[in-house]
């Protein structure tokens, strides 16, 4: 029988990936959500599931298993695990406690290639969870993982110098409402003003 | 202008793409496939790039193959134009290819707006027009990777949906292109649960 883990993070790894941070070659998210009889449970995309509509099985899916069962409000923590990469070696993990219901939001941004006359294929850039901070304004902070450079931005967002009344400006421009900005301007385009029933945003 | 299009499988082995004759008669020349599996989270954005390096062009430098720019996406003063300098490919769409309300948007055969310039386009993102070609059917965009000139859809398409997006390019020409045997990819991005 395994024995448990002395640090906690690797025993959840270990727990919803079945394996280490050192054998995953993707990021996955997962979510830590309250249960009705007041406990809490994990669901993590990495978890196989059979898909009821098209038959068959499917990996976890945010909007078809958390936004459509309602489960937004529950998330207590959102995590993202990062694979190995050249500059962390040992992969990362990144995680936001959830304070206000229906701030939580993962999503991913992908890009398709085509030399026009032929097809073209496709390929995930980066996977990132990310929570409201400001429910007016629709400012939020993200953790990015970026597959190609194989590096997590941690964390990003506009901040405010409040001694200072300075607000440093960034080309990470986080609001749900206008869009999210971009963290490799020219190459990744800004990422528009997100959809919320999609992901499951509750702050209007 | 470019007033031929040919698509080859080796070398040797091209077949004319009819459709594409370097004016604005064609409307139905490129299109994206979406199939009904995914969710979109924003608005689709989609330009021209080099290659999948996904470097920057520099606006107005003639650059050698090798340095991940190409000379149309770079473009040249004053070629194409001189307060901005544009790509000398022109881009349009019809729409975003499918609303958020499920409307697929499939164009007429025919005309495509106005024909575009050499210098025609603007910095940054112009967004598409509902029920219509690029700027109210009245001027193209240039496509000059994800800064210095790109087309954004309106917002997030209706989820689980397929649809197809219509697309249009033309490409341009000018003195002061870098001469050489260049290779350029559609990008399209697009954020997904």
């Amino acid at each position: 029988m395994q024995k448990p883990f002395d640090d906690p993070t690797n025993q959840l790894v270990h727990d919803l990936l079945g394996c280490s941070l050192l054998q995953i070659t993707r990021p996955w998210w997962a979510v830590k959500v309250d249960m009705h009889d007041g406990g809490t449970t994990w669901i993590c995309e990495a978890h196989w599931k059979k898909d009821v509509y098209r038959g068959g099985e499917r990996l976890t899916d945010w909007t078809k298993d958390i936004v459509a069962n309602e489960l937004n409000d529950a998330i207590r923590e959102l995590w993202l695990f990062c694979p190995p990469g050249r500059v962390s070696p040992a992969g990362n993990t990144a995680m936001f406690p959830i304070i206000e219901k229906g701030t939580a939001f993962q999503l991913k941004v992908g890009h398709f290639f085509s030399n026009i006359a032929s097809s073209g294929y496709k390929q995930t850039r980066a996977a990132l969870i990310g929570r409201v901070t400001d429910k007016g304004s629709g400012a939020c902070e993200a953790f990015i993982y970026d597959v190609q450079l194989e590096v997590l931005f941690a964390p990003w967002s506009t901040t405010m110098d409040t001694l200072h009344g300075i607000r440093e400006e960034s080309p990470w421009r986080p609001g749900v409402y206008e869009g999210l900005g971009t963290w490799i301007p020219g190459s990744i385009a800004p990422v528009p003003a997100l959809a919320h029933d999609v992901l499951g945003i509750q702050i209007g | 202008m470019i007033d031929r299009f040919y698509a080859f499988s080796a070398d040797g082995t091209g077949l004319q793409i009819t459709t594409y004759d370097g004016t604005n008669t064609k409307a139905r020349v490129i299109r994206l496939d979406f199939s009904a599996d995914g969710s979109p989270a924003s608005a689709m954005q989609w330009s021209i790039f080099t290659d999948s390096t996904l470097t920057a062009p520099v606006a107005g430098a003639q650059n050698p193959v090798a340095a991940h720019n190409d000379t149309f996406t770079n473009g040249f003063n004053p070629d194409t134009g001189t307060s901005v300098i544009t790509a000398y490919i022109k881009g349009t769409c019809f729409d975003q290819g499918l609303t958020s309300g499920g409307i697929q948007r499939t164009p007429s055969a025919g005309a495509v707006g106005t024909m575009p310039t050499a210098t025609t386009g603007v910095a940054g993102a112009v967004a598409v027009t509902s029920n219509n070609w690029l700027n109210s059917n009245g001027a193209w965009q240039h496509l000059q990777g994800f800064s210095g000139g790109y087309i954004q859809g309106a917002n997030a398409p209706q989820a689980t949906t397929a649809f197809d997006w219509y697309l249009d390019l033309l490409f341009f020409l000018g003195a002061g292109m870098t001469n050489g045997a260049y290779t350029m990819l559609l990008v399209l991005q697009y954020t997904f649960s």
